[in-house]
């Protein structure tokens, strides 16, 4: 069991290919999953009780069982029924690449609306109060007040969350993607070279990982400027 | 539909025992690699907080690596890496001899570096919240290192990552899925093998989800009675 460097420079393009397909496909769900969040936090907060549980038990199916159960769910499973084949969603349904953002996208969906219905309960009251004062109907509230001030609340956590979304995604070669690990499962099966191909492949996860968390703390810095500047006046304050 | 009943029943042509055994598997798989966990859990713990400089490296790296790689990898790394490393250094002890490494101990043994991973971080996050006033009140006592730890640090530290741990145990849960990838009869493997014999992938991806979800919200059930049971006794803040 050697650890041969001239394997690496030989596999490196491929894995680079699985590289492009990964980000894609982490980009695509992370931003369509996030979006679908919003919706499910509203109806998990919602006053209307057929708004609320079915959120809730959607949250608890999405949280409490394996992803990779959810997606073989949805591109092995779906196809049972005559009706999915005949039906004009077919086409998407039949794709692997479609039902991997799609399995990927419901799971965030399900992580991060829980995420966002704990900030949607921490935003304080009063703000609230002074949107309705300031005339704004309930919506305007939800979406204009509430919404914005729980996502940057959230923020740090969706950093969290995206970390694990990348490293969900390595799953996806389950269901034939070429991803990054999808690559090194196929060099790794045609050279008989297990080191080289996985070694690789989990460096580049780590560069992935760190290029997220570097973004995620450049955002928090950027929507956070009002906070610094609080605190830069808090400190000469404590000088005087 | 009642078709898809019978298929997933107890009685004639049915899987119903093939997919009790698989949650069986599964089960077992969880708890090995949790208490493996656990225990590289203090390990680590350990060698962040308070070992010399280079085991402290060693546990920084191990933490952030596993948490930065997708654990399929690793799974994929300890399994196939792992078992063959094992079998070329004992070829290199004593030549001509083949170990075959079983392969329910390479599962838990991935499974349980990941948790270890995690468990590392709930440990030192929840040693590090108790008061050096507690530890200082021990020495005063004159206790022995050991026995300030085991009698006064821990107790504490364990009741405040009680729900760090029930939430440990969902992850590895649900990671236990992935080890059928590399071929293991659990759960969903048997799922897989029922779905591709009787065209019924839904049914089987649907039943197996199910039963994911029963043992789940049984555990989250279970772990809530014991952190309130853990939480007597104190002052609700």
């Amino acid at each position: 069991m050697t650890f041969d460097l001239e394997v690496v420079a030989r596999i490196f393009g491929r894995l680079v290919d699985g590289l492009w397909m990964t980000i894609f496909i982490v980009i695509a769900s992370m931003i369509l999953g996030n979006l679908m969040a919003i919706p499910v936090a509203l109806a998990r907060v919602s006053a209307r009780w057929w708004l609320r549980y079915p959120a809730a038990a959607y949250i608890l199916f999405i949280r409490g069982t394996p992803l990779i159960v959810q997606m073989f769910m949805i591109y092995y499973g779906l196809g049972q029924f005559p009706a999915v084949r005949q039906s004009f969603l077919w086409p998407v349904l039949r794709d692997a690449l479609a039902c991997a953002i799609l399995a990927l996208s419901l799971n965030t969906a399900g992580y991060s609306g829980e995420v966002l219905r704990g900030a949607i309960e921490t935003v304080p009251k009063g703000l609230k109060e002074a949107g309705t004062a300031l005339g704004m109907t309930k919506w305007k509230v939800m979406l204009l007040v509430t919404v914005p001030l729980a996502i940057r609340q959230s923020l740090p956590t969706f950093a969290n969350e995206s970390v694990l979304l990348l490293k969900a995604s390595a799953i996806v070669f389950t269901i034939t993607i070429r991803d990054i690990m999808g690559e090194a499962v196929i060099i790794r099966s045609q050279t008989f070279r297990t080191l080289e191909p996985l070694i690789s492949a989990a460096l580049l996860y780590l560069l992935l990982t760190f290029l997220i968390v570097q973004g995620f703390s450049l955002a928090e810095r950027y929507l956070n400027v009002h906070r610094k500047r609080a605190t830069v006046t808090d400190m000469l304050a404590g000088m005087r | 539909m009642l078709e898809s009943l019978g298929l997933i029943g107890f009685g004639d042509g049915g899987w119903g025992f093939a997919l009790l055994g698989g949650a069986l598997v599964t089960i077992e798989i969880a708890v090995a690699s949790y208490v493996v966990g656990i225990l590289l859990g203090l390990v680590g713990a350990w060698a962040k907080i308070s070992g010399p400089g280079w085991v402290k490296a060693i546990g920084a790296g191990y933490t952030s690596v596993v948490r930065g790689v997708p654990e399929i990898l690793v799974i994929f790394l300890i399994y196939y890496g792992g078992t063959s490393a094992i079998r070329s250094l004992t070829a290199l002890i004593v030549p001509g001899v083949d170990v075959q490494i079983a392969a329910f101990p390479a599962a838990v043994a991935a499974l349980g570096f990941i948790a270890g991973a995690y468990a590392t971080e709930i440990f030192r996050g929840s040693l590090l919240a108790i008061d050096p006033g507690q530890r200082e009140a021990g020495r005063a006592l004159s206790l022995r290192p050991y026995q300030v730890f085991g009698l006064i640090v821990l107790p504490q530290a364990l009741r405040l990552a009680v729900p760090a741990f029930g939430n440990l145990w969902l992850v590895v849960l649900k990671d236990s899925a992935l080890i059928s990838v590399v071929g293991i009869r659990d759960l969903l493997g048997i799922g897989q093998t029922a779905a591709l014999s009787t065209r019924q992938p839904f049914t089987f991806y649907t039943t197996v989800a199910l039963i994911f979800l029963l043992i789940s919200t049984v555990s989250m059930v279970a772990f809530h009675l014991a952190e309130r049971r853990l939480a007597r006794g104190q002052s609700s803040r």
